[in-house]
């Protein structure tokens, strides 16, 4: 099927069960790079159990597929650091592989992020996320609403307001 | 799936990525959109409180604790630089921190976190002395800008939506007694007589309105409007029975003379009204007018309280070696008392 099952022959293994029941016999460091994963196998003491079954019931099989993907390709890297003020706001510093691994249509990129965010992988979801500010960044408010399809929902009155509290930094 | 079924906390992280800048253009998009920036906005505004403090911390643990050396220290203009954009926060949150807490507004101008965002980074990056007034140039004038527009475009509406709510009584009486009538067929040529009686209250009423800004003299163009009114309708009542059937002439006029009374008695409780709403306008006013001298007044104490908690650590850099000393002299030790004492109230506010 996918590269990862191949690389995994010999490994310590465990079973991933999707929402719609397909299983996943994934190597477990991999699956460790999962916070949600990795405390339930600490929490339960599964982690010697090699029959054990890890449901994850809020995530479909196309989905996991490219989680576990993504966490393949990128189990390597080096655990993310805990300090969040040294960051800096960036967004273009997404690699090649990975913005290939996310050319794929926006409802699948969300239901990328609400994996991410469910399962806790915190490289996956910063990837996502910033995948989406770079569709946000730099445009107009119409062009956002006619990009994610989002309808204008204020009262005239809610919008004039929004517009007026803006108005301060226009130049005149 | 679509971008609005993503929990908040995902699309807070997502604007988290954009600069606060666009996060406030974004506010645009729709009320999810505006209401999730606007959480940015607010936390955006304590993040940079936050980091501005632990600036402070680092710089002020880094000079020299006596005066004299730390004004020729390489890291005093950053201190400066600090204390700055000390007195701009301060100034910010004076602006905009009640409004927020009353949760009808968020912290509007993102631009201005993005340029203080900056300006830290600047002073973390660098020992070399820079230039405070270049560094502060922008800030400078971006937040005064937010601020004045905020203070004269944006609170003046909401000063007005917490009086009704505070009063809903005073205003919605007026209206609603009155709205009802309405006499658009009347000719306006017979008005002209009738006005004359009436030049009391007319023209205090045209003397001021210049002075009100549009919004607040709408309810005093509401009462003219509804007082013309009135006078339309006296009027008509007076000219109808001649122009009308003759036949029922006494019953008539019985009817009409009660509909003029009537109309009178209302033109006279609308006088009052109109009184009254005049003096709250005036007292209104009058209690803006002292709302904005004691806004003033306190900044000023605000940078007193500054001044006087420098000096008060310079006291107590001066007072230690005095403590220390074993001849000391009993006027240097009760000082030093003093001093210590002084001390306690000093350091809570840094706190």
């Amino acid at each position: 099927m996918a590269d990862f099952l191949r690389l995994q022959i010999n490994m310590p293994s465990i079973k991933l069960q999707s929402s719609d029941e397909e299983i996943f016999d994934t190597n477990i460091e991999i699956a460790k790079c999962s916070g949600t994963i990795r405390t339930m196998l600490e929490d339960c003491g599964m982690e010697d159990d090699e029959n054990a079954i890890v449901p994850l019931p809020n995530v479909n099989s196309t989905i996991l597929r490219k989680v576990l993907t993504w966490a393949t390709y990128h189990k390597d890297d080096p655990q993310p650091t805990e300090d969040d003020e040294s960051k800096e706001k960036r967004t273009d510093d997404i690699t090649s592989w990975d913005a290939d691994f996310l050319k794929v249509d926006q409802g699948t990129l969300f239901e990328l992020i609400l994996a991410a965010n469910y399962l806790d992988i915190k490289g996956l979801l910063e990837l996502t996320c910033k995948t989406v500010a770079n569709m946000i960044k730099g445009k107009t408010p119409e062009d956002i609403r006619k990009t994610f399809n989002i309808k204008k929902d204020f009262t005239p009155a809610e919008e004039e307001q929004v517009r007026k509290e803006n108005e301060w930094c226009e130049e005149k | 799936m679509h971008i609005l079924d993503l929990p908040d906390t995902v699309l807070m992280d997502i604007f988290e990525l954009l600069s606060y800048d666009e996060v406030a253009k974004k506010r645009e998009v729709c009320t999810r959109f505006n209401y999730i920036c606007q959480q940015v906005l607010n936390t955006g505004f304590n993040k940079v409180v936050q980091e501005h403090a632990k600036n402070f911390k680092r710089i002020k643990s880094l000079l020299p604790r006596r005066e004299s050396e730390r004004r020729n220290h390489m890291l005093a203009r950053h201190s400066d630089i600090l204390t700055s954009i000390e007195t701009r926060i301060s100034m910010l949150t004076m602006t905009y921190s009640k409004f927020i807490d009353l949760n009808i507004c968020c912290f509007i101008p993102g631009r201005v976190l993005d340029e203080i965002n900056n300006i830290l980074k600047l002073l973390g990056g660098t020992t070399k002395p820079l230039r405070p007034h270049e560094v502060l140039q922008e800030l400078r004038d971006i937040s005064s800008m937010a601020i004045e527009h905020f203070d004269e475009k944006i609170a003046v509406n909401f000063k007005t939506a917490l009086k009704i709510n505070e009063s809903p009584n005073a205003r919605v009486v007026v209206c609603g007694a009155l709205g009802d009538i309405s006499f658009n067929g009347v000719k306006v040529s017979s008005l002209k007589k009738i006005h004359q009686p009436q030049p009391m209250i007319q023209q205090p009423l045209v003397h001021q309105e210049p002075l009100l800004p549009p919004a607040r003299c709408h309810n005093m163009h509401c009462i003219n409007d509804k007082n013309d009114a009135l006078l339309q309708a006296l009027q008509l009542a007076k000219s109808l029975p001649i122009t009308d059937n003759v036949k029922n002439s006494t019953e008539c006029d019985c009817k009409y003379n009660y509909q003029t009374k009537q109309l009178q008695r209302q033109l006279q409780t609308q006088k009052m009204l109109t009184m009254k709403v005049r003096l709250l306008e005036n007292s209104r006013r009058a209690q803006d007018r002292r709302l904005q001298e004691a806004m003033g007044s306190i900044t000023e104490l605000a940078t007193q309280v500054f001044e006087l908690k420098r000096q008060l650590e310079d006291v107590m850099a001066k007072g230690k070696p005095m403590e220390t000393t074993p001849n000391v002299a009993a006027g240097a030790l009760k000082r030093s008392a003093k001093t210590t004492d002084c001390l306690m109230p000093a350091k809570k506010p840094k706190a």
